[in-house]
């Protein structure tokens, strides 16, 4: 719920960015005309860098402790490759109600996507992961006596070296930022994009624990399910 | 630079903000809050020599009461001939035979004497339901075990609990970090030592998403030579 909450207001905040994009407008219609198109017939590369500053803010929120952040292969504005790596220490409040988990780790996912102009500024894209975490967990569980006879039961238990990989595909729509508005044509302008990812993450598989099983993977989230929904949100550098 | 700066920082401030506001609206108090449980027996405690004695006094006031109606009977066919007799004769000392009044005097003491005792058979018999419905009552009780246990001795560690009402079925909690748990309880006078060997093995309730603790492959025994019955739910000792 609170996540689903949190979502929510990831989207109005975007819309709120959104509307400010729009109180531009007038400035950036009339910079179409002058910005270059960035679509060219030539063979193109471009590398970038994306930093999921979503983790970032609930990171220094203390929520959690998750970074982010990928390379990009632009090809001809087009097509891309992309390769993503992540680490994140997990404490999901909902693992066990008599107990505490913990999940900490790495994980990267590489993939490549297909891009669509929506105007010189946006653009949407569609894309397939392919994604592997390697982790640890740990936690404790609690159960107290309630005849009081006897005293309460603790263990701690953790599981080193664990593994797991699943598929995502993902939804982008990026928007670049026009920060010299006078001058639509600056490189300044083309530096920075700002957007979010909707990704549906399909389990493939992940080393089983018994009797208290793995809970939570970075980079996936729980295994409750085999399929998970999730927005990221990135700021985008296009150096070159 | 232009005023179009602030307004990513906006966004994030806003993002920010909403993230803190509802974190805040959703304080965790429960989380982690061990589970209260633990593994156990349910224990019923049947009076075995109580439930005899209180089946012996069913049955005598069965036969009792059987005796009584019987006596009943007797009587009452007794005060009819009486009825008869007097009605005779009374007749006669009525058409100037004297000589009967003597005997119809009798005969009528006889009748309310039989009459009186008649009725103290009625009061008898009634008595006697009474202490039939209160001795089935008390059955009932025995058979589903209500009965107060005065202490639950856990031998192991020494801790105790004691009662202060009755119960029909009470909990025997099983160590959770061992293989064998033994008890000695108090029932009265009545002394019992059980020992149950067991199994543990963690799991998790998908459900509430709790780990527990359960106990399998649960043996009972007992030096003391109690008799016990056993089912899917309960332990059943006879005392």
């Amino acid at each position: 719920m609170k996540l689903a909450c949190i979502f929510i207001f990831s989207f109005i905040s975007l819309a709120s960015a959104a509307q400010f994009q729009d109180s531009t407008r007038v400035d950036s219609l009339a910079a179409v005309s002058v910005i270059p198109d960035t679509v060219s017939t030539r063979f193109r590369l471009a590398p970038m860098l994306s930093f999921d500053y979503g983790k970032g803010i609930s990171t220094l929120a203390g929520i959690d402790k998750r970074y982010e952040g990928a390379a990009y292969l632009l090809i001809n504005n087009k097509f891309e490759l992309v390769g993503e790596y992540g680490t994140a220490k997990l404490a999901p409040e909902n693992a066990f109600s008599n107990g505490n988990y913990q999940a900490d780790g790495t994980y990267y996912r590489i993939g490549a996507g297909i891009y669509s102009q929506l105007s010189p500024k946006s653009k949407i894209g569609l894309g397939l992961r392919y994604a592997e975490a390697a982790f640890s967990d740990q936690g404790y569980i609690e159960i107290e006596s309630s005849s009081g006879l006897q005293d309460g039961y603790y263990r701690p238990f953790g599981n080193p070296d664990l593994q797991a990989n699943w598929w995502e595909v993902v939804l982008t729509s990026e928007s670049k930022f026009a920060f010299q508005k006078s001058k639509p044509e600056a490189k300044i302008n083309h530096l920075i994009s700002l957007g979010f990812q909707f990704r549906m993450r399909f389990l493939i598989g992940y080393d089983r624990q018994s009797p208290i099983d793995v809970f939570a993977i970075p980079g996936y989230g729980n295994t409750l399910n085999d399929q998970h929904s999730a927005v990221n949100l990135f700021l985008k550098f296009h150096p070159f | 630079m232009t005023l179009i700066q602030i307004k990513p920082v906006k966004y994030l401030i806003i993002f920010s903000v909403s993230i803190y506001l509802l974190w805040a609206c959703e304080p965790c108090a429960d989380c982690g809050k061990p589970l209260i449980s633990e593994p156990g027996v349910s224990a019923t405690f049947i009076n075995l020599d109580t439930l005899g004695k209180v089946d012996t006094a069913i049955a005598s006031n069965a036969k009792q009461k059987s005796t009584y109606a019987t006596l009943k009977s007797s009587l009452t066919a007794r005060i009819r001939s009486l009825n008869d007799s007097i009605g005779k004769y009374t007749d006669s000392v009525e058409s100037g035979a004297t000589e009967y009044e003597l005997l119809l005097d009798q005969y009528s003491a006889s009748r309310k004497a039989l009459s009186d005792s008649s009725l103290l058979l009625d009061t008898l018999s009634t008595d006697i339901t009474d202490s039939t419905t209160y001795l089935n009552k008390i059955r009932t009780w025995i058979t589903t075990g209500k009965v107060r246990v005065d202490t639950i001795f856990l031998i192991e560690n020494g801790n105790f609990l004691t009662f202060e009402d009755s119960l029909t079925s009470y909990y025997l909690p099983l160590l959770m970090e061992a293989n064998e748990t033994s008890f000695r309880i108090k029932i009265k006078e009545e002394i019992m030592n059980v020992t149950f060997t067991y199994t543990t093995s963690e799991y998790v309730d998908e459900v509430q998403r709790l780990i527990k603790i359960r106990a399998e492959n649960i043996e009972v025994s007992s030096p003391d030579s109690i008799q016990y019955f056993e089912d899917e739910t309960s332990l059943y000792f006879y005392f």
